[in-house]
C-alpha cells in the first residue's frame, strides 16, 4: 500500500547498473556453453529452488501479481517490473540475488521470511549466476507448477460465487407463527421463528416511559420532554395506536432529519476540511451537509437520494428551476468530499479517488471494493479490472479543491448556475488567480531572484535604448526569454512588479463571476489503466470504465461523452441491485437495534459476518422497493413491531445461550452517542439553539493558508445541535472525539462506546458541566417552588420518570450536606448557596448512567 | 469491523481491575496483564522523536569523504526536494562538526552529541534507515503509522493494543509534545483501535493533561461523586449483568485514580537534586526537554507501556528542519537533548531499567550530504533514502553499527532497514510479532507493517 517513492532510488541503481554491464564483456557469459558439471549444478541445485519457491507465483502470466517468469532463462534475464532479475556473471547487481539474500530495499523473496532460503542455496545461486547463470539448451519448456494452476482455478471459482449478498433478492413470504402478539407484524413473524427455533422466550414489552424515550432519542437524538411523555402516558389508545402516533409525530419533526442525516454524515465521511497537510477548510460543505438533512426530512426516496449524490451535476442538466439544479449540484458533495493528502492539489489524487470508491463500496453497497486496488480482492468476487472500470468513471471527473499548502487558493469549484458558459468563467477565474497568487508567494526565493534582477537590468536597458534609438532585438529576445522562464509563470511578476499583482487579486477576489460550490462535473471521459500492485507509478493495462462484473449481466454502454457516474447511479439503484438495499435496510436496522441484521455492516461480503435472519433482511429490502425506497414508510416498519418495542431486562438463561441477543429476544441497552450526549445536556438545560446550522465562520481563502507547520485549527464554540458542528479532519472536536464521535477520515458503518476514564475526567473537571447543571439547576429552582418539586421536576426533565421515595430522600440529603459545606465558603449568601449545591447535583445527573444509556 | 463485545471486556480489563495504585515496578508485575506472541525482551518504550529530519551526516555518520569533496558537483537532483519547489544542482557539502569514537565501542559520533557519545556502548546505531517520503508531513506519518498518507494508529497505539497498561490509574501510551507536531494529534491517535488505546497528551507545564484538577474543592467533589456512585449502583441493580454500566461505572474510579497519580507522576519536585542536576534540569523546572525525560521515566517506572516524547518545538517552526536554513541552527537543538537523553539512559540503567526500557532515538528522514541552495549555501534539503537512527536497551546490543551508505552517506549500500522493519523490531522487542498482531478493520486485517517489515535481528542480543 505505501509503496509512493520507494520505487525512486531503485529505478536509478538498476540503471547504473545496466550501464555498467554494458561495459563488461557479459556476451562471454551469455554465449559460453555450459560444461555438464555447470548443468548438473544447475539441475541440483537451482531448478528445484525456482520450482518450489518461486514458480507459483512467477508465472509470467497475465493476471499474475509479478510480470517476471522464472521458467526459462531468457525469461530471467528479461525480468519483470523490476527490470532484469540476473545479470549474468555479477550476482551482487543481480535483482534474484539481492532478492534471496534479502538485502535489496524493495524485494524480498520468498516473501515469508520464515521460507528464507537457507545460506547454503544462496551461495549455490551465487556461484550460478557467477559462471553467467547456465541452463540447458530446451525451447522455453515451461516449469512444471508445484500446484498447477492454482491462480487460474481461485479466479473462476470466485467468479461463479455463491456468496448470499452477491445473489439477486428472492420474493420472501413471513413465515406463519402461532402466537398471535407475534404475528400482527411481518416482521415479528421472522424474528419469533427464530426465537421460537432457539427455544428462547423473549422479554415483555417495554413500558410507555421506557418506549418514548428509546423512540424520541432513536429518531431526533433528543430526550423527549416532560411534557411530551404526560401526553403518551395518559393516552387512552392500546399501546400500538398511541406508540405510532409517537413515531409519526418524531418523523414529522425537523429533529429527524438532524438524527438521520448524522448517520448518513458518517456514511460519507463528512467533515468540513480536506484532510490535506493543512487541513483547509471547506466553506461550502455544510451546503452539503444541509442537504441530507433536508433531503431525509422530506423522506426523499433513497434511489433518488444517491443519484443526487453520485450524479446530480448531470441531473442538474436536465433540470429547469435553477434552484433544483443547485441543489442537484450541492449534493454531489458525497463524492467532493472525498478525502485529500500532501502538500499540492491533486497530491496522491488516486487515493483521493481510492476514498471515492471505497466510500461508494462500502458505504452504498456494503462490499470491500477498496482490496482490489492493488490486486484482485482476496475473497469477493472483485478483480483489480472492477475497481479500475469504477476508476476510470472518477478520474473522468473533476474534483475541487479549496487549495493546498504549496498553492493555497481553490480551484475546479463548480458553478451553482446552470449554464457553461459560468463555468468557464469561474474555471479562467481561478486560472488568473493561481498564477497571480503564485507569484505573490514565490516573489522572493532564492532561485529566482538572479532572473527577476537581470529581467529588471534588460527591461532598463530596452528603456534606454528606445530613447537613444540604439537596437533592441537582442535585449528583446532575452527579455521573451527571461519572461518564458519557469514555464513562464513569473510574466507578470517581472512585467508588472508584486504591488500590481497584489493590487489585482484583490481586485478580482473582490468579484467573483457566479456563486461557487464545493462539487463535482464531468472532465475528459477516458478509461484508466491499471496501478500494478496499487501503485500508480507502475500502470499496466487500460481497463474499460465498468462496475462490478459479478453483478452486472452486461457491460455498460457508458455514453462516451460523459465520465459514467449517471449509469453509475442507475446500475447501483437498479431495484434489481443485490446489494444497495439490502445495505440501507440494514443500517437502518443497525441504529434502531444496536446492530445490524449484518453485524458486519459495510461489509456483506465473504469475510462479513452472516446474517442473523436472511430472509428478514430480504424481506424488508423488498418492503423498502415496494414503497418507492421510503425511508421513513421503513422506520415506521421496524418501530411499530414488537420486537423493537420489548424490554432491556435481562433473562438469565437467555443470557446464557444468546449473550449478544443474536435472535432478538430483548431489546439491547446503548450508550448515547457523542451527538445524542451533548445535545441531551443542552436540550434538558434550556441551552439547545434549534435554529439549523450555516456557513462556518472560516476566514476567506485568500487572507489566511495552511500547512504543515500552520495547519488549519479551530473550535467553533456553538450551541446548536453537534450535526451542526464544524468538524475537522487531523483534529478532532474536544467533546465529539472524547465520546467516540465521528471518524472523518473514512467511512464508518458503526460507532464504538467505549467508557473511558479520560471521559470521565471531563465529565467530572471540564468546564462545559458547570455551566450546563447551573443553567439547568436555575431552570429547576425557577419553575418550581418546593424542594421536592424541584427534585421531581429534575428527575423528569433527565429521566422521564419521577424519582422513588429513596431517591428523593438520597437526592435532598445530598443537597443538604452540600449547602452544609457551601455555607463556610460563602456564610452571607444562602441563594448562591442553593444555586451551588444545585448545580453540583445537576451535574450528577447529568453524568448519570441512567442519563447516558437507553433502555 | 469491531466487535463491541470484545471492546468492553478490553475495556472492562483495563479499568475495573480495582484500585491497586501505588509504584509498580515492572518487576513486581502480574504476569497476566500482558499477552505478548513471545518473550519480551522489553516492557516499556520510550521513543525519543526529534521532528525535523537531522542531519545524519553530521551526528551519526561520518564521511569524510564530503570534507575532501567539499563543494564538489554531482549533477543535479532526480525530483525536487521539496515537492512543488525546482530541481536544483548539488554541490557537495562537509559536515559542520567533528566526529570522534566513543571509547569504549569506538562507534563515531560527530560533537553535536558529546553526551550520548559516551553512552554509544549501550546504543545499536542503524545507519541504513529508509522512508518513503521527502516530505515532512508523510515521512512523519510513516515513522509513527507506517503509512504516509492515511490516517491509521499509530506504533504506541498497536503496542498499547497488542499489550496493554501496567497501571490501570494511568494510560498505557503517553505522550509528551509541548507543541502541535506534523500532523499533530493523528500520530497517537488509536483510529480504528479501540479508543482505550489512544495516546494520551501531556504538555509540560501548569495543565499537563487537561481536565485533571477539579474546578470544585475536593469535598465537593467527593459529594458529587458519592451521589453518582449511589444512583449508578441503583441503576445498575436493576440492570445486572451489564458490563457496559458497569464498565462507567468504574471508569469515573480510574478517573480519580489518574486525577490523583498523573500529577504526582509528572511532578519533579521528589527528584533528588544530583538526579535533577545529572539531566541539566533546574530545580523548579517543570518543562524543558531534560525534565520531560525524567518525566518519562517516572512515567515508566509507574507501568506506563509507551511513553514518547516528541521534539517539536515552536511548532515545527523552529526545529531540526535545516531546509533552507542554515545547519548550524542543530548545534542549538541538539544542545537541548544531548546530555538528558545521556543522562535518562544513565538513570535507567542505575535503577535497573534500563533492560526493561527500550530507547528509540528517532526522526523522520535524514538531511542530503549536498547543500540545498547551491554551491557553499548553508543548508542541507530532506534526504529520506538514508538516514541514522538508534536503539538501546531492552535485548538490544550495545555499541553495534548496522548497515551502511555509501562514501557520501547519499544512498544504503548495506543492510537497509526500511521504517517497517524498524517498527517491526520495536514490536519483536516488546515481544509481538509484527505479522500477528492484527486487527479487523474495513473488511481485512491492518498491521502496523502492512505487508512489509523484517525484524533486524543484528542487533538483537536474544
Amino acid at each position: 500500500m505505501f509503496e509512493k517513492n520507494r520505487l525512486q532510488p531503485l529505478i536509478i541503481s538498476l540503471t547504473l547498473v545496466t550501464l555498467l554491464c554494458l561495459q563488461v564483456p557479459v556476451s562471454a557469459a551469455d554465449t559460453s556453453k555450459p560444461s555438464a558439471r555447470q548443468i548438473e549444478f544447475f539441475e541440483l541445485h537451482i531448478r528445484p529452488v525456482l520450482i518450489e519457491k518461486c514458480a507459483d507465483c512467477h508465472t509470467g502470466e497475465k493476471d499474475a501479481e509479478s510480470t517476471l517468469a522464472v521458467h526459462s532463462r531468457s525469461a530471467l534475464i528479461k525480468g519483470g517490473d523490476y527490470g532484469r532479475t540476473i545479470i549474468p556473471g555479477k550476482p551482487q547487481q543481480s535483482l534474484l540475488y539481492q532478492a534471496i539474500q534479502r538485502t535489496h530495499k524493495e524485494l524480498k523473496m520468498p516473501p515469508d521470511v520464515d521460507e528464507k532460503l537457507s545460506t547454503e542455496t544462496i551461495q549455490h545461486f551465487k556461484r550460478w549466476i557467477e559462471w553467467g547463470a547456465p541452463w540447458p539448451e530446451e525451447k522455453t519448456k515451461p516449469l512444471t507448477k508445484s500446484q498447477p494452476k492454482k491462480a487460474q482455478e481461485k479466479k473462476t471459482q470466485s467468479l461463479t460465487t455463491s456468496h448470499w449478498c452477491f445473489l439477486p433478492r428472492q420474493p420472501v413470504t413471513p413465515p406463519e407463527v402461532n402466537m398471535p402478539e407475534w404475528s400482527q407484524s411481518p416482521i415479528d413473524r421472522f424474528i419469533y421463528a427464530r426465537l421460537q427455533k432457539e427455544k428462547l422466550t423473549p422479554t415483555s414489552l417495554a413500558s410507555r416511559r421506557t418506549l418514548i424515550r428509546r423512540a424520541t432519542f432513536d429518531l431526533t437524538g433528543l430526550p423527549p420532554t416532560p411534557q411530551e411523555v404526560k401526553e403518551f402516558l395518559n393516552d387512552s389508545e392500546n399501546d400500538l395506536h398511541a406508540f405510532a402516533k409517537v413515531v409519526d409525530h418524531l418523523l414529522a419533526s425537523p429533529a429527524y432529519g438532524e438524527r438521520w442525516g448524522r448517520h448518513w454524515l458518517d456514511v460519507a465521511r463528512y467533515a468540513d476540511t480536506q484532510g490535506d497537510v493543512g487541513d483547509f477548510p471547506i466553506p461550502g460543505a455544510y451546503l452539503y451537509r444541509n442537504w441530507v438533512i433536508d433531503a431525509l426530512n422530506a423522506d426523499l426516496p433513497y434511489d433518488k437520494f444517491l443519484q443526487a449524490q453520485l450524479s446530480g451535476d448531470i441531473l442538474a442538466n436536465q433540470e429547469d428551476d435553477p434552484e433544483r439544479a443547485r441543489q442537484l449540484k450541492i449534493a454531489t458533495g458525497f463524492i467532493a468530499l472525498s478525502r485529500r493528502f500532501g502538500n499540492t492539489r491533486f497530491e496522491d489524487q488516486h487515493l483521493t479517488i481510492d476514498d471515492t470508491i471505497d466510500t461508494i463500496g462500502r458505504g452504498i453497497m456494503g462490499v470491500t471494493l477498496k482490496c482490489a486496488r492493488c490486486h484482485d480482492h482476496k475473497f469477493d468476487p472483485m478483480l483489480a479490472t472492477d475497481y479500475y472500470g469504477l476508476y476510470g468513471i472518477f478520474e473522468s471527473t473533476l474534483y475541487p479543491t479549496m487549495g493546498a499548502s504549496n498553492a493555497p487558493s481553490p480551484t475546479q469549484l463548480v458553478s451553482a448556475e446552470n449554464n457553461p458558459d459560468s463555468q468557464q468563467k469561474i474555471n479562467d477565474y481561478w486560472d488568473l488567480l493561481s498564477r497571480y497568487q503564485h507569484q505573490i508567494r514565490n516573489h522572493f526565493r532564492p532561485w529566482l531572484k538572479p532572473i527577476l534582477k537581470e529581467y529588471a537590468e534588460v527591461a532598463a536597458k530596452i528603456k534606454v535604448a528606445n530613447k537613444t534609438g540604439q537596437p533592441t532585438e537582442k535585449l528583446e529576445a532575452r527579455r521573451q526569454k527571461l519572461l518564458a522562464t519557469h514555464n513562464g509563470k513569473f510574466q507578470q511578476l517581472m512585467e508588472h512588479g508584486l504591488p500590481w499583482l497584489k493590487q489585482e487579486k484583490a481586485r478580482l477576489v473582490k468579484q467573483p463571476p457566479a456563486e461557487m460550490l464545493y462539487a463535482v462535473i464531468d472532465g475528459k471521459p477516458h478509461h484508466a489503466q491499471l496501478h500494478r500492485r496499487g501503485n500508480p507509478g507502475n500502470k499496466g493495462e487500460v481497463v474499460p470504465r465498468q462496475f462490478i462484473n459479478v453483478i452486472s449481466k452486461t457491460k455498460p454502454d457508458l455514453d462516451q461523452k460523459k465520465s459514467g457516474r449517471e449509469e453509475l447511479a442507475n446500475w447501483i439503484t437498479d431495484p434489481d441491485h443485490p446489494l444497495t438495499a439490502r445495505v440501507i435496510v440494514n443500517r437502518l436496522w443497525y441504529h434502531h437495534f444496536g446492530q445490524g441484521l449484518v453485524k458486519t455492516v459495510d461489509n456483506l461480503g465473504v469475510l462479513g459476518d452472516a446474517p442473523s435472519h436472511p430472509l428478514l433482511l430480504d424481506y424488508l429490502a423488498n418492503q423498502l422497493i415496494e414503497h418507492q425506497w421510503s425511508l421513513k414508510a421503513l422506520h415506521r416498519q421496524m418501530m411499530l413491531s414488537r420486537v423493537y418495542r420489548l424490554d432491556s431486562t435481562d433473562l438469565i438463561e437467555n443470557r446464557i445461550r444468546d449473550p449478544e441477543n443474536v435472535s432478538l429476544w430483548k431489546f439491547s441497552r446503548k450508550r448515547l452517542d457523542a451527538e445524542s450526549l451533548r445535545d441531551a445536556m443542552l436540550f434538558v438545560s434550556g441551552q439547545l439553539d434549534r435554529e439549523p446550522g450555516g456557513p462556518h465562520p472560516f476566514k476567506p481563502w485568500h487572507k489566511k493558508g495552511y500547512s504543515l507547520n500552520g495547519p488549519f485549527h479551530e473550535v467553533y464554540p456553538s450551541k446548536k445541535r453537534s450535526v451542526y458542528l464544524m468538524t475537522q479532519r487531523l483534529f478532532k472536536h474536544p467533546f465529539l472525539g472524547l465520546f467516540n464521535g465521528p471518524e472523518t477520515n473514512e467511512t464508518t458503518a458503526t460507532r464504538n462506546s467505549s467508557n473511558l476514564p479520560t471521559q470521565a475526567l471531563y465529565l467530572m473537571n471540564s468546564p462545559f458541566l458547570p455551566e450546563l447543571a447551573e443553567a439547568f439547576a436555575k431552570r429547576t429552582l425557577q419553575a418550581n417552588t418546593t424542594e421536592q418539586k424541584q427534585i421531581q421536576s429534575a428527575y423528569q426533565i433527565t429521566f422521564s420518570r419521577n424519582p422513588t421515595p429513596t431517591e428523593q430522600a438520597d437526592f435532598s440529603q445530598t443537597l443538604n450536606a452540600y449547602r452544609k459545606l457551601l455555607r463556610k465558603e460563602f456564610p452571607d449568601n444562602p441563594a448562591a448557596v442553593n444555586l451551588k449545591a444545585w448545580t453540583g447535583l445537576s451535574k450528577v445527573l447529568l453524568t448519570s448512567n441512567e442519563f447516558f444509556f437507553i433502555d | 469491523m469491531h466487535n463491541p463485545a470484545f471492546i468492553n471486556r478490553r475495556d472492562l480489563l483495563q479499568v475495573g481491575l480495582g484500585s491497586t495504585a501505588g509504584l509498580l515496578l515492572p518487576s513486581a508485575l502480574p504476569a497476566d496483564l500482558t499477552s505478548p506472541h513471545h518473550r519480551p525482551q522489553a516492557r516499556h518504550v520510550i521513543m525519543l522523536y526529534m521532528s525535523g529530519g537531522y542531519s545524519h551526516v553530521d551526528t551519526f555518520d561520518p564521511k569524510p569523504e564530503l570534507t575532501k569533496r567539499h563543494d564538489q558537483s554531482i549533477g543535479s537532483e532526480e525530483k525536487a526536494a521539496v515537492s512543488g519547489q525546482p530541481i536544483s544542482k548539488r554541490f557537495l557539502k562537509a559536515p559542520l562538526w567533528k566526529f570522534r569514537p566513543n571509547q569504549a565501542c569506538g562507534t563515531q559520533v560527530s560533537d553535536l552529541f558529546p553526551h550520548i557519545r559516551k553512552m554509544m556502548h549501550e546504543v545499536a546505531l542503524i545507519r541504513s534507515m529508509n522512508s518513503d517520503h521527502r516530505d515532512h508531513g508523510e515521512a512523519t506519518l510513516q515513522l509513527h503509522t507506517g503509512s504516509t498518507t492515511t490516517a491509521m494508529p499509530g506504533i504506541g497505539a498497536w503496542l498499547s493494543y497488542g499489550l496493554k497498561s501496567f497501571n490501570e490509574n494511568l494510560p498505557s501510551h503517553i505522550v509528551i509534545s509541548e507543541h502541535r507536531p506534523y500532523n499533530g494529534p493523528q500520530l497517537w491517535d488509536a483510529n480504528f483501535l479501540p479508543a482505550i488505546n489512544g495516546g494520551v497528551q501531556v504538555v509540560p507545564g501548569n495543565d499537563p493533561i487537561p481536565f485533571l484538577k477539579s474546578p470544585t474543592s475536593h469535598a465537593r467533589q467527593q459529594l458529587e461523586l458519592s451521589l453518582l456512585e449511589k444512583m449508578n449502583q441503583h441503576h445498575l441493580k436493576q440492570r445486572k449483568h451489564d458490563t457496559q454500566l458497569a464498565g462507567r461505572v468504574a471508569s469515573f474510579t480510574a478517573a480519580e485514580g489518574l486525577q490523583q497519580q498523573a500529577p504526582e507522576a509528572l511532578d519533579l519536585t521528589k527528584e533528588t537534586l544530583t538526579t535533577l542536576k545529572s539531566y541539566g534540569v533546574e530545580q523548579g523546572d517543570q518543562s524543558s526537554y531534560a525534565a520531560q525525560c525524567i518525566m518519562a521515566r517516572r512515567l515508566v517506572e509507574r507501568g506506563v507501556r509507551f511513553v514518547e516524547i516528541i521534539d517539536a518545538v515552536g511548532a515545527c517552526r523552529d526545529n531540526w528542519d535545516a531546509a533552507h536554513r542554515d545547519i548550524s541552527s542543530h548545534e542549538k537543538y541538539a544542545r537541548r537533548v544531548d546530555q538528558p537523553i545521556a543522562a535518562l539512559m544513565q538513570d535507567l540503567k542505575q535503577r535497573g531499567l534500563l533492560e526493561d526500557t527500550l530507547l528509540v532515538f528517532c526522526t523522520e528522514f535524514g538531511r542530503s550530504p549536498w547543500a540545498q541552495d547551491g554551491k557553499g549555501t548553508k543548508s542541507r534539503t530532506h534526504h529520506p533514502n538514508a538516514y541514522s537512527c538508534w536503539l538501546a536497551g531492552g535485548s538490544v546490543r550495545g555499541g553495534v553499527v548496522h548497515g551502511e551508505t555509501d562514501d557520501i552517506g547519499n544512498y544504503v549500500v548495506k543492510d537497509l532497514v526500511h521504517v517497517h522493519d524498524f517498527h517491526a523490531t520495536i514490536l519483536h522487542i516488546m515481544g509481538l510479532n509484527h505479522e500477528k498482531l492484527t486487527y479487523r478493520h474495513a473488511g481485512r486485517d491492518f498491521r502496523l507493517t502492512d505487508v512489509h517489515g523484517h525484524v533486524v535481528k543484528d542487533i538483537l542480543t536474544t
